[in-house]
């Protein structure tokens, strides 16, 4: 594998060990007054251990939604999973996600899985010390309590490149910047020694400056402590930098996974192609930056067909008559990531796919 | 939580969405439907009413409701302390009522959109001034200075009038001149006047249509308030005079017999009831639909 | 924050000056005063001896000046049916009517934050339905009317309180209760739609992310950030409740100042009106200073700014 000069603790080889999350088939709706709105359409992923996966599509893609509800964190109602399964391994025990009762989730939350989103201001109590929303958490899951936690507390604020963390512990949200708060909302992350942390776009709030920081401080503290990571991003060039795996969104379901080097190299799905071929490169002068025709899809109906087959420009009747599986792509140059592409076109081979293969 | 796509759905069908509101709520419709009920037994008061409301006979004074035992379909409310017919009374009573409310509200709320454009469009002094006297006002407790201005003045139907025309309309300024500031701020607006468009095209074209919605909204449940301190005034003898049918002087004579005759007092205060449910229920409605910015989640 | 204390302290200021102001002129409407002051089959030359033993026959700026003067050291003149001074007479009453308010909000707020935030969090279901209802009946049942049914059954019918007066707990329920009523609507209105919004808050989110318990949420998350809405609300109220108690304080005979407005006004006792007025416009100006001292106290973030 190419090793590439900037990187944030990319393990050397995709783990092919048992993953740490399999989400297989979840679906999502949204039951509103405007009638059913399928936002994430049997989404099937991995994550293994220790690595940073990157999520990236546009928004209503449903790349949010979909690992929000895997925590049951969206509203319900009007939300509602409607199928799936998503089996959270540690060591021998496995338990899915989707079928643990609130109590139990309540249990995983927080302890098991940490999230971080992307609006620090609105994502933090304005009315509630910095220090008492960190300190909250550990008594929370009896990691610590009484002045022990506040120690906790403070350390972690250190820990997150706090200064002066002993007074700021008293401080407000708004007496933050943009960057700090976001410091502290991974200190919450972070608190109770998470297997995995689910970020939601956490720099897309901040300052291009303050981005670098945050990204730094997760990779870092993801290296230190083990942790695996959901990267949720519309940013390409972020997601290049850090994710070891990327799968792109479209339409509420991953339509291409793979290596973050495979993917951005030999994109194999035309939506990705697409995606890529619309952020402006340095030294390539005078080319046009191609767009993506037409709208993204409309949710309100479930998928029977490609939803991305409106705006593809490969697109053929198959493509509105069924929806395209997932494809493995193994078996040519770029096999070693389990590489896949929900596509009936074979983009590498320039030739249409037919039904029989499925 | 997000999902922009909603958002653009919600654009392309806003007139279905509309009519989906109109119908959904059933609560506005029922609203509707009474308040058009009580307006047309206002009109037809005379003609419905089966006795003179003013005539008294003191042989059968404080006759209970027909139900009762000693009751009689002569008199299905019943009489009051006087011998007059109660039915006939919260009939005619009806008019007192829907007047004050809405020629208070128009008297209100006309005052209200001048002051409020003025203040919310000139700004500097202006503003200053109109707002001072506004939120002067409006720290008085409202029944206070109703009850005050309304003894002062003594007992008649224009004075009442006036009196909730005048004490309401800094409601109105306020609620107006907070609009016409939030549109005149809002983008549009802003590039209308950096493309020249004159004041009057501003005012006419985007700044009365907004301020539609939410002054309807606040005059609906304003005028029910009026009804509400109308019989206040009434029942403290402060409001139109005693020879005037009003359910607030029904009420004043009701108290005297609550011992014994409850029902003098039961019958106009339910029909105060019904009169501010039908104008909540349409205030409600029209906030939804009017103003969708406070549309209730549902 | 001192400064923002400050500045609403003078605004305060300022304010109880409009209101004598408004206080001097609300009598003089009509441009005669002493006619309205006067029985109405007062004789031509018993009025002109009361104008003139009111200082009405002063010129305006004179009038003005004495009354500033006076109602700046307290004086509002003597009350014409009291024959004392109406400044005195209106802070005796004070307590009553202080006592009265303070329970029919206390009653207010137990039922209303509880049904509220019950209501808010659980949108479509029967409790939901049940707030919007309480909501309803606070806006279009009439206290004064609620008063007399709640005598005629309770008092009258059952005998489980008495019809008026005051003194021990059970003489202070249905003045109460029924006073009450208008700001539990409201307080129940508000409560249900602030949980409603707060639900959706991105930091409820984050609070359910920490895997917070439910009840933990609500109560350190939602509802201390409903209460800052409610706080900037009760002191509202207070302004309504004063209003309010004038009917109630009439019909339950309740020796406060609310029953003394209806008196004051019934015998034209203007000298006592004014002072009326005044004392309860300042205690709704002290209780808004009170209500923005509380918010700074519960909202950081109005605390930090200068």
């Amino acid at each position: 594998m190419i090793r590439r000069k900037k990187t944030h603790g990319h393990t050397p080889h995709p783990p092919r060990s048992e993953p740490i999350l399999s989400v297989k088939d979840l679906s999502v709706r949204f039951n509103t007054v405007d009638g059913v709105v399928h936002a994430v359409n049997s989404i099937s992923f991995d994550l293994y251990r220790g690595e940073t996966l990157g999520v990236v599509g546009e928004s209503g893609s449903g790349k949010s939604v979909s690992m929000l509800s895997l925590l049951r964190l969206i509203p319900e109602p009007p939300g509602e999973i409607t199928s799936g399964s998503a089996i959270l391994r540690s060591g021998d025990e496995s338990v899915d996600l989707i079928s643990l009762s609130w109590k139990q989730m309540n249990r995983v939350r927080g302890r098991r899985v940490g999230f971080v989103f992307q609006d620090p201001l609105s994502s933090l109590n304005p009315l509630i010390s910095v220090g008492k929303q960190i300190r909250e958490i550990i008594e929370r899951h009896n990691i610590a309590r009484g002045p022990a936690a506040k120690h906790r507390s403070v350390d972690l604020l250190k820990q997150v490149g706090i200064s002066d963390a002993g007074n700021r512990y008293h401080s407000y949200p708004h007496e933050f910047s943009g960057g700090m708060r976001q410091r502290v909302m991974i200190a919450i992350a972070i608190a109770c020694n998470p297997e995995l942390v689910i970020a939601d776009e956490p720099t897309t709030a901040l300052d291009v400056t303050i981005q670098a920081q945050i990204i730094d401080l997760l990779m870092k503290l993801k290296r230190e402590m083990g942790i695996s990571v959901i990267w949720i991003s519309h940013d390409l060039g972020v997601v290049a930098g850090i994710a070891d795996r990327v799968m792109v969104m479209y339409g509420g379901t991953g339509v291409e996974t793979g290596t973050a080097e495979t993917v951005y190299r030999h994109p194999r799905h035309p939506y990705t192609v697409g995606l890529l071929g619309a952020i402006p490169k340095l030294h390539q002068d005078n080319k046009r930056l191609v767009n993506i025709k037409g709208n993204p899809p409309s949710v309100y109906s479930a998928l029977r067909q490609c939803p991305f087959a409106p705006r593809c420009p490969w697109s053929f009747e198959l493509c509105t008559q069924q929806r395209p599986p997932l494809f493995a792509l193994d078996g040519n140059e770029v096999s070693d990531s389990g590489h896949t592409s929900a596509c009936w076109y074979d983009l590498e081979h320039d030739t249409r796919r037919t039904e029989d293969v499925v | 939580m997000r999902i922009d796509a909603l958002d653009r759905q919600d654009l392309r069908r806003a007139p279905q969405r509309l009519a989906r509101i109109v119908l959904r709520d059933k609560a506005g419709l029922f609203g509707l439907i009474l308040f058009v009920l009580i307006v047309f037994l206002a009109l037809a008061a005379p003609a419905l009413s089966p006795h003179d409301p003013l005539q008294q006979n003191l042989r059968s004074s404080r006759q209970p409701p027909a139900w009762h035992d000693s009751g009689s379909m002569e008199h299905p409310l019943g009489t009051d302390n006087l011998g007059r017919d109660m039915l006939s009374r919260i009939l005619v009573g009806t008019r007192v009522s829907l007047t004050v409310g809405f020629f208070g509200v128009l008297i209100a709320s006309s005052i209200g959109l001048v002051f409020g454009m003025t203040a919310g469009y000139m700004g500097g002094r202006t503003d200053s001034a109109i707002m001072a006297v506004t939120n002067l006002v409006l720290s008085i407790p409202y029944l206070l200075l109703v009850v005050v201005v309304a003894s002062v003045l003594g007992r008649s139907l224009l004075n009442v009038i006036l009196i909730f025309g005048f004490t309401n309309a800094p409601l109105f300024v306020r609620i107006t001149r907070g609009e016409v500031l939030r549109i005149r701020t809002s983008g549009y607006v802003e590039s209308a006047i950096s493309i020249g468009a004159s004041r009057h095209h501003i005012i006419t074209r985007h700044i009365l249509p907004n301020l539609i919605g939410p002054v309807l909204t606040v005059a609906t449940f304003e005028m029910s308030g009026m009804i509400f301190y109308e019989a206040g005034l009434g029942f403290l003898g402060l409001s139109v005079p005693p020879s005037i049918p009003s359910w607030g002087n029904m009420l004043a004579a009701g108290r005297q017999y609550i011992q014994f005759s409850p029902w003098i007092a039961t019958f106009p205060g339910l029909a105060i009831v019904v009169t501010s449910l039908s104008m909540n229920l349409l205030g409600d409605w029209l906030r939804d639909v009017l103003d969708p910015r406070q549309r209730r989640s549902s | 924050m001192q400064r923002y204390l400050l500045s609403r302290v003078i605004q305060s200021i300022m304010l109880m000056f409009g209101v004598l102001i408004l206080v001097f002129f609300l009598v003089r409407l009509t441009g005669d005063p002493a006619r309205i002051m006067m029985p109405r089959d007062a004789s031509p030359a018993d009025i002109e001896a009361f104008r003139d033993a009111m200082g009405f026959n002063e010129p305006l700026p004179a009038q003005f000046f004495h009354f500033m003067t006076g109602a700046l050291q307290g004086d509002f003149g003597r009350s014409l049916h009291y024959r004392a001074p109406a400044m005195r007479i209106v802070l005796e009453r004070m307590p009553a009517t202080i006592e009265l308010s303070l329970a029919a909000l206390i009653f207010a707020l137990i039922v209303a934050i509880p049904l509220g935030v019950i209501g808010g969090s659980r949108p479509g279901t029967i409790w939901d339905t049940v707030c919007r209802a309480v909501g309803l009946v606070g806006q279009t049942i009439p206290n004064f009317w609620l008063a007399l049914m709640m005598i005629s059954l309770f008092s009258v019918t059952l005998g489980w309180f008495p019809t008026f007066g005051r003194g021990g707990f059970s003489s202070i329920v249905l003045p109460a209760v029924a006073l009450g009523l208008f700001p539990l609507g409201k307080f129940t209105r508000l409560v249900r739609s602030a949980v409603l919004e707060v639900r959706n808050e991105d930091y409820v989110r984050t609070a359910y992310s920490k895997g917070l318990l439910d009840h933990r949420v609500y109560t350190h998350h939602i509802f201390l950030n409903v209460s800052v809405t409610l706080v900037s609300i009760v002191g509202v109220q207070f302004g309504y409740l004063l209003g309010g108690s004038i009917y109630i304080e009439t019909i339950f005979a309740w020796p406060g100042v609310g029953r003394m407005i209806n008196e004051a006004v019934q015998a034209r006792d203007f000298p006592l009106v004014q002072a009326l007025a005044f004392v309860s416009a300042a205690f709704i100006v002290l209780l808004n200073l009170l209500t923005d001292l509380a918010y700074v106290l519960i909202d950081p973030r109005i605390r930090y700014e200068d």
